[in-house]
């Protein structure tokens, strides 16, 4: 068992002792059990799965962000995560229909990278929000 | 000398205006809570990412980041925030103060202004200085976004070296009676480097040091950038409960005075008139 922080420039998002948490590196997901060494990378958009102690299971959808692995604590700091049945999947569906839409007409001037993210943002939700225990 | 009605008129003014001023002081409170909480949440995310900055910098040449390398400045650009509003005491009134100071320190260099808050928008479009950026209208509903906004455009002015040095001028938040004028150097970024000598671990970075900088920079200009929006918008919303405060006292001075005049005038026109009647009175008396 080990701290797991969850925090967003907003406020402190998730905050419990857990078993093991997976999250989604730059390089493919990782997971971290209690005693590993201090580290820390990137993270990407995808999901965040937490194992507690009691056999439960949280997800959380994340746009990216920092991990850090400290001896006395985990953090996590992202720029945006939602825990699965809090995601508003209406919203999510629009944003990846806006995100098509924009990706598929030509004449439009837009920013492609940016609708790519976009696009990878609402998806993840969507995935993500399936996932309510 | 007014006459009564013309008192009566001006104590049912001054207690409209009394009306509002409290309104607006209440109204300030509000907000000023609210800005207050969102600093205290933002905290934890700042303190981490400032520490991890501090240790991934720490054993690299700053030379090797764009946004961490010295350039000799002499194009330098100053982020200024003020308030949408006024009806807050000094507080622009200081701000654009000390940013016509800071300007003419500068004189031999070039310098350019982004301006955030349309009181310092007004006043500076209004004369002869260099604008690159206008944020009005931007406080009233402050989300994230906005300041990822701004640091798009100072970011990317920096690497395009149209600026060399950006500094942030804002009323940083003391007390609900006390706001201070503070300078910050925003670009180039200047970590803070941890105390390596208790309780320091090494850290494994993923991917290297540099590349892993272009990322967290970024989020943090970001992160300090929210930051100075919210001191700012505290600072404002505690100027204007502290000016709404006085304001409403000194109405409520106004009032009594107006009324202290009302009531002896009232009793002048009394007296006058029972003088009046008492002396018909003895003069029909003196005729029979």
């Amino acid at each position: 068992m080990f701290d797991l922080e969850i925090i967003s420039p907003l406020a402190v998002l998730y905050s419990a002792k857990v078993r093991h948490v997976v999250v989604p590196g730059v390089e493919g997901y990782l997971g971290i059990l209690a005693g590993h060494e201090p580290f820390v990378t990137t993270l990407t958009t995808g999901e965040i799965k937490i194992d507690l102690d009691n056999n439960q299971t949280q997800y959380f959808a994340t746009s990216g962000g920092i991990l850090e692995v400290l001896p006395a604590k985990t953090t996590i700091l992202v720029e945006t995560a939602e825990e699965a049945s809090k995601i508003n999947v209406e919203r999510a569906i629009y944003a990846k229909e806006r995100a098509q839409r924009r990706l598929a007409d030509k004449q439009l001037q837009i920013d492609v990278d940016r609708a790519k993210i976009a696009l990878a943002k609402a998806i993840n939700r969507i995935k993500v929000s399936k996932k309510v225990c | 000398m007014a006459t009564l009605r013309e008192i009566k008129q001006r104590i049912a003014g001054v207690e409209k205006t009394q009306q509002i001023t409290r309104a607006l002081k209440m109204v300030a409170a509000v907000k000023f809570r609210k800005a207050q909480q969102s600093i205290v949440q933002a905290r934890p995310y700042a303190y981490r990412l400032i520490n991890i900055m501090g240790h991934v910098a720490y054993d690299i040449d700053r030379s090797l980041h764009p946004l961490l390398s010295v350039r000799e400045p002499q194009k330098i650009g100053f982020v200024i925030i003020t308030a949408d509003q006024g009806l807050c005491g000094s507080f622009n009134a200081n701000i654009i103060r000390r940013a016509e100071a800071e300007i003419r320190n500068n004189a031999d260099k070039q310098v350019s202004l982004i301006l955030i808050g349309r009181k310092g928008a007004d006043y500076f479009s209004r004369r002869n200085y260099e604008i690159i950026g206008k944020y009005t209208r931007f406080f009233k509903d402050l989300t994230f976004r906005q300041a990822d906004e701004i640091e798009d455009l100072v970011r990317e002015l920096y690497l395009e070296q149209k600026l060399d040095r950006i500094y942030l001028l804002y009323n940083e938040f003391k007390s609900a009676l006390r706001q201070d004028v503070m300078v910050e150097q925003l670009l180039p970024v200047t970590p803070i480097l941890p105390e390596r000598c208790t309780g320091y671990v090494e850290f494994a970075f993923e991917p290297d040091a540099i590349k892993f900088l272009d990322i967290l920079i970024p989020r943090y200009l970001n992160v300090a950038i929210w930051h100075v929006l919210l001191e700012s918008y505290a600072s404002e919303m505690g100027a204007r409960m502290t000016a709404m405060e006085y304001a409403t006292e000194n109405a409520e001075n106004i009032i009594h005075n107006l009324t202290m005049e009302y009531n002896k005038l009232r009793q002048e026109k009394i007296t006058a008139e029972i003088l009046e009647i008492v002396s018909s009175g003895e003069a029909m008396k003196a005729t029979r």
